[in-house]
């Protein structure tokens, strides 16, 4: 048997292009299995914007995106007029900010307190319960949340009202006001200490050498964290900054917004809690306007796209780090 | 080691706010299991807390006196997160052990490809009307298991960077002098060297069909296909279905007192308990997998 092990150049003669595809045929057939699911699950939806653009109505089947009337920007001009345009703009971008905001330094805090304790049971503690809530889905801390919220059973409006704080409970639940606190804490509650691990793993990967030198040159703890360890999570924190920004409309990698709107959103705090992907569900799957929705969709995917390409181009120019 | 007043400020402020943080990652999972044994009159009462006046098993006792629904609900979930996961996985690896031979012609140009799909997509309404126009998967089991099984390209990326970064080339060259196939080498080589990371991402998808309701609120509208989260949201918003005729086998539960508020956590405690059950055989690979695929990369 001849064995290969000369470096396979692209410009190879087309008799052993041949010989290396055979002996790949293995390979050849993963991808192409894997290609099959991914055009069909990925790719194949994207051809369906086009319905974006026409007046697609479901009895037409799956021809019918291609078969139906062009009606050009119709569907957006519609929503831009939408009367609920402002309110469902308004709490996409401010719940989205608010995330990024508070929800993204978080794990980056928590990882820097960590990294400094010296005593492991302590830290391996912390570490394991923090990012339990993780685990389980926002249904059950939507319902979670109704024992220590509610305002007639929870636990939290009971110990505010006993200790003197307030009179009347809160609707935390229910009340408009309270939706963007509620979604963006309980995004923080559920997510920090998962976000933990891939920062405190940046920080492992930080050469002693430099803490040691530090120390010798009189450097304290808090200039030791300074100008060592932030320093070292730099590329880390880029390009999960770079993700976040990018997934921002849909909630950042701190929880869908779309659960949380979805579970946590009833008919008192719809002001605040109606957002671009509930309303494209209800719109949509619910009373059937498809091409109403896929129009709403797209421009929330636009905008996406546009955001992560931009926040990767400017952590390239102002970092040397990014995603891609 | 000598230390200012600021830095022990921070040591102490530190250690409060980690204390306190871990307090209330836990409290929640502590409550909800002693509300469930809350007697319910005590609940509407008092409302719910750490500390009942008065315990009971009517929750626990009304779930089993409609066994049926959360027996068959329970069973749906399982089934969804084994074959779906089982099956996601197969996928996710076979398509990330070519992009990780850099001796394979495409593999660059496949990362993009899988990358790309992370960046966009059609949206919910293109891909609705795709699976149920052509595929027909409404109300079926199908509908809860194949939109998922490849819907995450990280997942692909993470297995793919670390195939390519743990594993040495030289392996898999010297199994393949030996005369092993491709596929040989793939399930005798690649998969058993590469267990932190199928662990790691075995949990993900376990844990993403587990929890999820989406899929059924898009694809669903039969209760029979409910899985335990769904029926956790139908309790929440109606704890009467269970006394409609949607729900059979519940005759029997007539007989105990509904005990509402109860029963929410208790479900929600039996949804939490097979994860807390699986996690720590997971923990130990957890960390390695993630940071190794992921930081690496």
């Amino acid at each position: 048997m001849q064995l290969e092990t000369q470096p396979i150049s692209p410009q190879a003669d087309s008799g052993r292009l041949w010989k290396r595809f055979k002996k790949q045929k293995m390979l050849h057939l993963f991808v192409g299995l894997g290609m099959v699911f991914l055009v069909i699950f990925s790719y194949t939806p994207m051809f369906g914007i086009l319905m974006a653009f026409k007046d697609y109505s479901i009895s037409s089947g799956i021809k019918g995106i291609f078969t139906s009337d062009w009606v050009g920007l119709k569907y957006f001009d519609e929503f831009v007029h939408d009367y609920q345009f402002g309110k469902i703009v308004r709490n996409t971008l401010v719940l989205s900010f608010l995330k990024v905001i508070f929800a993204f330094p978080a794990p980056i805090l928590l990882a820097i307190m960590l990294n400094e304790v010296k005593n492991m049971a302590f830290k391996r503690f912390v570490q394991t319960v923090s990012y339990l809530p993780h685990f389980i889905s926002w249904v059950v801390v939507v319902g979670v949340s109704y024992a220590f919220l509610s305002a007639d059973v929870g636990v939290v409006n009971k110990a505010l009202m006993s200790l003197g704080f307030i009179r009347e409970p809160l609707n935390i639940l229910t009340g408009p006001n309270y939706f963007w606190g509620l979604a963006v804490g309980s995004a923080i509650w559920k997510e920090m200490g998962w976000w933990t691990i891939i920062f405190l793993a940046a920080i492992t990967g930080i050469n002693p050498a430099l803490y040691e030198a530090a120390e010798i040159d009189g450097a304290g703890r808090l200039a030791r964290i300074r100008h060592i360890t932030l320093p070292g999570m730099k590329g880390t924190i880029v390009v999960v900054l770079v993700l976040t920004i990018g997934s921002i409309l849909g909630g950042g990698l701190v929880g869908s917004n779309f659960e949380q709107a979805y579970l946590f959103g009833n008919s008192i705090n719809n002001p605040t809690s109606e957002i671009v992907q509930t309303y494209a569900f209800k719109v949509g799957l619910r009373d059937g306007r498809f091409s109403y929705a896929a129009a709403i969709d797209l421009i929330q995917s636009v905008i996406s796209v546009v955001l992560i390409f931009s926040s990767n181009f400017i952590a390239k120019r102002m970092s040397g780090s990014s995603l891609f | 080691m000598i230390q200012t007043r600021g830095e022990r400020t921070f040591v102490i402020f530190s250690a409060i706010v980690m204390i306190l943080l871990t307090v209330f990652a836990f409290l929640p999972f502590l409550l909800i299991v002693i509300a469930s044994f809350t007697d319910e009159t005590a609940l509407i009462r008092n409302g719910y807390s750490f500390f009942p006046e008065q315990t009971s098993l009517d929750a626990y006792l009304y779930i089993k006196a409609s066994a049926y629904t959360f027996v068959r609900a329970y069973g749906v979930s399982f089934l969804v997160t084994l074959l779906g996961t089982g099956f996601g996985l197969l996928i996710t690896s076979m398509l990330a052990y070519p992009m990780s031979r850099t001796d394979f012609k495409y593999h660059n140009t496949l990362a993009f490809i899988v990358f790309f799909t992370m960046l966009f997509s059609g949206g919910i309404v293109p891909s609705y009307i795709m699976w149920t126009q052509y595929f027909h998967i409404k109300d079926t089991l199908w509908a809860l298991i194949v939109p998922n099984l490849l819907s995450n390209g990280f997942n692909v990326l993470l297995v793919r960077n670390y195939f390519k970064n743990n594993v040495p080339v030289e392996i898999i060259e010297a199994s393949q002098i030996d005369g092993a196939s491709e596929l040989r080498t793939f399930f005798r080589i690649m998969l058993p060297l590469s267990m932190p990371v199928m662990a790691t991402v075995g949990l993900f998808m376990g844990l993403a069909y587990w929890n999820d309701w989406i899929n059924a609120l898009y694809f669903v509208s039969k209760p029979k296909w409910y899985g335990i989260q769904n029926l956790l949201i139908q309790l929440m918003n109606n704890i009467q279905f269970l006394n409609s005729g949607q729900a059979s086998g519940v005759i029997g539960a007539e007989a105990v007192k509904l005990p509402s508020t109860a029963v929410r956590m208790a479900m929600a405690v039996l949804g939490i308990v097979p994860v807390l059950f699986v996690l720590p055989f997971m923990q130990k690979y957890l960390t390695r997998g993630v940071v190794i695929g992921a930081v690496k990369g």
